[in-house]
Formats: structure tokens, C-alpha cells, sequence
């Protein structure tokens, strides 16, 4: 069939070369690269990488669940200014509770973390060394969201159990919204004579 | 791959009177007045044996060269030779081992075209193709060569026929078809032209008695013969060949129409399916992108809130509460013997300072804080001996680590 001496020949004898090199890449194409088996690896590599995901997801919602929900039960949503007062109510409630006589209460100097804002306070109480760790006890095991971060205990008296304790509590408290800064406005010499008595920074001193 | 010429399967004698046809697949004859009468050999291949009375033959020298030139050549003396036109005459021959002065002796064989196309005409109306054409008198030269016969005669049955081919001295001088009646005046006559000691070989005719019998007619040798002679006319050759050649080229056509179907189909078939991956890779980058900025919001709020989540928990679930640690001090404080002073803080050792009667009892103190799984790194950084009202009294420190007593920091603590 293929006679590529008689010049009469060399064309289809060409032509049927070229058919079979056609079938030939065709059963190549078939068996070698195979879009259709491509499709369905890359289709299960697709769910099995969307599932990896998913389960990423899921893992990271319950963490956020979880922090959040022990944010929610301990920090104080409450203002520096609130959290002071409450935090004495509840100091003084507890020695009272437990027979003890409140010395001194107060707050230190607040110190800001990168999530939160750290309130520490201290107050001494003098009492028998039982009621005082009645009242720790009472305290850790309340939702005051008071953390004792110090206790110092020293007798008062050589023959009885008297203490003074002098413990240091910890409040977290949420930082407030940063807010946004306020543009200047235009100045017009009219204006700024207007604005200066409206705005804040008028009155603050 | 170039195409060879399929073996003949039948073997056809062919005179205008008698037909005698060899079925080569089978080794059967069968012979009748004309091919009609003859089964089974619609569109078969065959080669012609075309009869004695249409062929003619002369012996003649000729050059010793190349067959193509010996053609030319032997078509130039053809006028000398015959008394009909080299125009009208399909001819060829077969050289003999005999040479003279004007070259090799060669045993010419001619017909008449117009003969050939009739026969080519009665065969092409069975289907019949013609492969070679060939003078029936050659099987018997081949025959006298295969025998070593010098002079003899060769008698066959040939219907209502006799063939009869004549040789003196290795020469074919006669060749002819006689009917039976003129048999015997004819025997007579050749048996004078070869002379004594001829020899006779004959097939299913019965002469005198002493001749040599054949078991088969000389058709049936035909393919040991190796007989390449052929009387085919030019034009029915080409024809043939133009038509195989059709045959041919219909296949190249067909083998690359098929090729590019094929090859169309299975290209269509790829892009198809490249797109419908493109299309279903694009689909997973859309999801995966939805997804993964989901995931990524998701732990990057963990992430961020975790540290304060983490402080909280660490302040207010320690692995001890500050409360069990003054209670479990003041249980395993021995008797005769009081605490001074306690320091606990998160994230340092737990200090202890008191007051004994005896140094066995501090001794049995620190023992019962070591033994605490609460406790580890259980230290007694003091014991000194006083004396309180007159009463000996052994005042000691004592140091140990709660265990799980982390530090309430977090890490990049700024001042306000």
C-alpha cells in the first residue's frame, strides 16, 4: 500500500504515513494523557484539601469558642472607674463574711497587655489565720473574676492565731475601642473663632 | 509495503472450441466447450494458457542482453518473423542455452492482440482477473528440458483435440491442435520429422503402445515450470495496474481520513475534557479561596484572643488555688509548732517561717511537704535555735515550689 519509489505513489503513500502517525499520537494521547483520569485525581486531591480546610475551620471555631467564652466569664467589661469600687464592695462583703476587719484597700497603677488592660489591688486584713483563708477561699471560688496574684501572711501576736494578710488581687478588664481621631477643620477666620468655643478641648483644661 | 501479486487460483487453457481449467487450491480439472460450462470460478485470479492455435512460435537468435532491450529489438524483427503487423502482435520469449553468431537462440511466442482481448473479455465476464498470459506449448519446452528430451513428441487429450508439440534436436518445430480423426496421419507425419529414436510422451491418448504415459496434463506442471513469459497487451497491464493502484490509493485516502477522524475525535475529546478541568479548577480555587479566608479569619481570631483567653484561664483556674496551698501548709503543720509568716505569689517559690518547740518537728514539717505531690523543690533555708519566756523554741524558714504556680504575664506587656 505504501510505495514511496513511484513518484505516482509517494503522495498517498504520504498521506497514509500521516494517517498513522494521527492514529498513532491519538492512541498515545488516549492512553498517555488522560484528561478525564486528571479530572478525577484533581478531584479528589479538591475534596480531600476543601476537607483538610473545613476541619481547620472547625478546630479554630471551637478554640474561638472556647477563649471566648472564658473572656466572657472572667475579664470585666466595666471601666477602670467601676471596676475599683465594685472590686472594694466585694473585698469588704468577704471580710465581713468571714469575721475579718478590712485595713486598707487600694488600687494600683493599671497595666496595659496587648489584649487587655491588668488592674492590680491590694488590702490588708487582720483576723484569725482560718478566716483568712476562708475568705481566699471564698473568693477564688466565686465569680467575683477577682485573681489573687499575692498573699503575705504575718502573726500578730505569739500566743493566738491572729494574722495580718496582705494580699494583692488582679482585674482584667477589656481595652476600650480605640477611637477615631478627629480631623481638623478647615480654618477660616471666622470659623475657627466658632469651633474653638464648640469643641472639647475649649472647656478641658 | 509495497503490494505482491496474489497467487493465481486457477490455471485456464483456453481455446475457442475447449476449455481446460485447473483449480489450484483444490489440484482439480475440470474442462468443458467454453467457461460457462465450467463452475466456480467467478472472481477468481487466474493465468491464461492461451491454445496452440493462437499462439505463434519461432525459433530465432537473439542479442544477449537485458530483457527490455531484447524487447525492443525482438519488436523490430517481429516483421521478419511473422506475417502479421508488430503492432497487432502481443509477444515475448524464452531463451534457450543454445548460441550462434548472432546471438542467443531464443523461442519466440506471439499472439494476436485481438485473440488476447477476446479471451481477457470472456474471462472479464466471470470476474475472472488475468494475471500473466502464457503460449500452452511453453509447459511442454519446460517439460523437454526437465526430461532431457532431444526429439520426441508430446501428445495430450485436449477435449475432442490433440495437442501436439514436436522436438528435433531440443527444438520446438511444431506445435499444433488436431482432432482425432487426423491423429494417426499425424503421428505419422512428426514420427518421420524426428526421425529414430524419438521418444512419445502422451496423456490419456492411446497410440501405438509405445509410448511413454503422463499421469496429469502438462496445466498441472505449471507451477514448477517457473514460466515469466507473458502475453499480456500493454494496455490490459496498465489498466490492471491503474485499477490496483486505485485499490491502492483508495486505502492511503481511507487510512488518512481515518487517521484524521480519529485523531479530530480524540483532540476534541482532550480540549473537552481540559476545559472541563479548567472549569472544575477554577470552581476549587473559588471554593478553596472562600474556605481558606474563612479558616484564616477563624484562627487568626483565635490566635489573637488566645493570649488573653490563655491569661484568664492560667489567673483564675490554676493548676492550685492559693487558698488549698494555705490549707494544706496549715495541715501539715505539726503540733507544738506555729507558722510567723507565708508568702505566696504566682509564678515564685511559696516561703514559709514559723516556730517549733522541737527541731525534730521542722524536721517532720519539711519531710511532710516533700511527701506533698503539690510540692516540689521543698528547701528548709533556716532552722535556729531561740529561746522565747525560757522555753527552748527552734525558729526555721522553709521554702518550696507549687506545682503548676505559672506567672500571670502575657508577653509584650506595655506600660500605660
Amino acid at each position: 500500500m505504501i510505495n514511496f519509489k513511484d513518484p505516482k505513489d509517494q503522495t498517498t503513500s504520504a498521506l497514509a504515513v500521516l494517517g498513522m502517525v494521527l492514529i498513532g499520537a491519538a492512541v498515545i494521547v488516549s492512553l498517555f494523557f488522560n484528561r478525564g483520569m486528571d479530572a478525577r485525581s484533581f478531584q479528589k486531591k479538591a475534596k480531600k484539601d476543601a476537607e483538610s480546610l473545613e476541619k481547620r475551620s472547625l478546630f479554630a471555631k471551637s478554640d474561638n469558642s472556647v477563649y471566648m467564652d472564658a473572656i466572657d466569664k472572667y475579664q470585666w467589661k466595666e471601666s477602670e472607674d467601676i471596676v475599683t469600687p465594685s472590686a472594694l464592695t466585694i473585698v469588704s462583703k468577704k471580710a465581713m463574711e468571714n469575721q475579718l476587719s478590712l485595713v486598707n484597700f487600694r488600687p494600683l497603677k493599671s497595666v496595659e497587655t496587648n489584649s487587655m488592660i491588668q488592674l492590680p489591688l491590694q488590702f490588708t486584713v487582720d483576723g484569725s489565720f482560718a478566716a483568712v483563708a476562708a475568705m481566699l477561699d471564698s473568693l477564688e471560688n466565686s465569680d467575683s473574676r477577682l485573681a489573687v496574684q499575692q498573699i503575705q501572711f504575718a502573726s500578730q501576736e505569739a500566743e493566738t492565731d491572729m494574722v495580718s494578710a496582705n494580699v494583692n488581687l488582679l482585674a482584667y478588664l477589656a481595652k476600650p475601642e480605640k477611637k477615631k481621631s478627629i480631623e481638623p477643620r478647615p480654618t477660616t477666620p471666622a470659623g475657627s473663632a466658632r469651633a474653638d468655643i464648640n469643641s472639647s478641648s475649649a472647656v478641658t483644661p | 509495503m509495497s503490494q505482491k501479486p496474489q497467487a493465481a487460483q486457477l490455471l485456464i487453457e483456453w481455446d475457442r472450441e475447449w476449455v481446460r481449467v485447473h483449480f489450484v487450491d483444490s489440484s482439480t480439472t475440470k474442462e468443458g466447450v467454453n467457461l460457462e460450462a465450467i463452475d466456480g470460478i467467478n472472481g477468481k485470479t487466474a493465468i491464461l494458457l492461451l491454445s496452440r492455435r493462437l499462439i505463434l512460435q519461432r525459433s530465432i537468435a537473439l542479442p544477449d542482453a537485458q530483457k527490455s532491450d531484447v524487447l525492443v529489438a525482438l519488436k523490430m524483427k517481429l516483421v521478419d518473423v511473422f506475417p502479421i503487423p508488430a503492432s497487432e502482435l502481443a509477444f515475448d520469449y524464452i531463451p534457450t542455452t543454445e548460441k550462434n553468431d548472432q546471438g542467443r537462440v531464443c523461442n519466440v511466442f506471439a499472439a494476436k492482440t485481438t485473440d488476447i482481448n477476446e479471451v481477457i473479455a470472456v474471462c472479464s465476464k466471470f470476474g475472472i482477473v488475468i494475471q500473466q498470459i502464457v503460449p500452452v506449448q511453453a509447459l511442454t519446452l519446460k517439460a523437454a528440458e526437465q526430461n532431457s528430451l532431444s526429439s520426441g513428441i508430446f501428445v495430450e487429450r485436449f477435449g475432442d483435440f490433440v495437442n501436439l508439440d514436436v522436438y528435433r534436436y531440443g527444438d520446438l518445430v511444431s506445435s499444433k491442435v488436431v482432432d482425432l480423426n487426423s491423429l494417426d496421419n499425424e503421428i505419422a507425419r512428426m514420427n518421420a520429422m524426428t526421425g529414430e529414436g524419438s521418444k512419445t510422451f502422451s496423456y490419456n491418448v492411446t497410440l501405438d503402445g509405445a509410448e511413454q504415459k503422463l499421469p496429469a496434463p502438462f496445466i498441472n506442471s505449471f507451477a514448477k515450470s517457473g514460466l515469466t513469459l507473458d502475453l499480456e497487451p500493454e494496455e490490459y497491464r496498465t489498466t490492471r495496474d491503474e485499477k490496483t493502484r486505485s485499490d491502492r490509493h483508495r486505502k492511503c485516502y481511507l487510512l488518512f481520513v481515518a487517521g484524521l477522524a480519529i485523531a479530530a475525535f480524540v483532540g476534541n475529546d482532550y480540549m473537552s475534557r481540559t476545559d472541563a478541568l479548567a472549569k472544575e479548577e477554577a470552581k476549587y480555587q473559588r471554593r478553596t479561596k472562600n474556605l481558606m479566608e474563612l479558616t484564616v479569619r477563624d484562627e487568626s481570631n483565635a490566635t489573637k484572643i488566645k493570649p488573653a483567653a490563655d491569661l484568664l484561664t492560667r489567673s483564675f483556674e490554676p493548676a492550685q488555688k492559693s487558698s488549698d496551698i494555705v490549707k494544706v501548709v496549715s495541715m501539715l503543720l505539726p503540733r507544738d509548732t506555729w507558722l510567723t509568716g507565708m508568702t505566696f505569689e504566682r509564678g515564685k517559690p511559696l516561703q514559709i517561717r514559723g516556730t517549733s518547740k522541737k527541731t525534730e518537728l521542722v524536721s517532720q514539717f519539711v519531710l511532710g511537704l516533700s511527701k506533698q505531690k503539690r510540692f516540689r523543690d521543698v528547701r528548709l533555708s533556716y532552722a535556729n535555735s531561740g529561746d522565747i519566756g525560757g522555753v527552748a523554741t527552734v525558729q526555721f524558714s522553709i521554702t518550696a515550689f507549687p506545682v503548676g504556680n505559672l506567672p500571670l504575664i502575657e508577653t509584650g506587656k506595655k506600660k500605660k
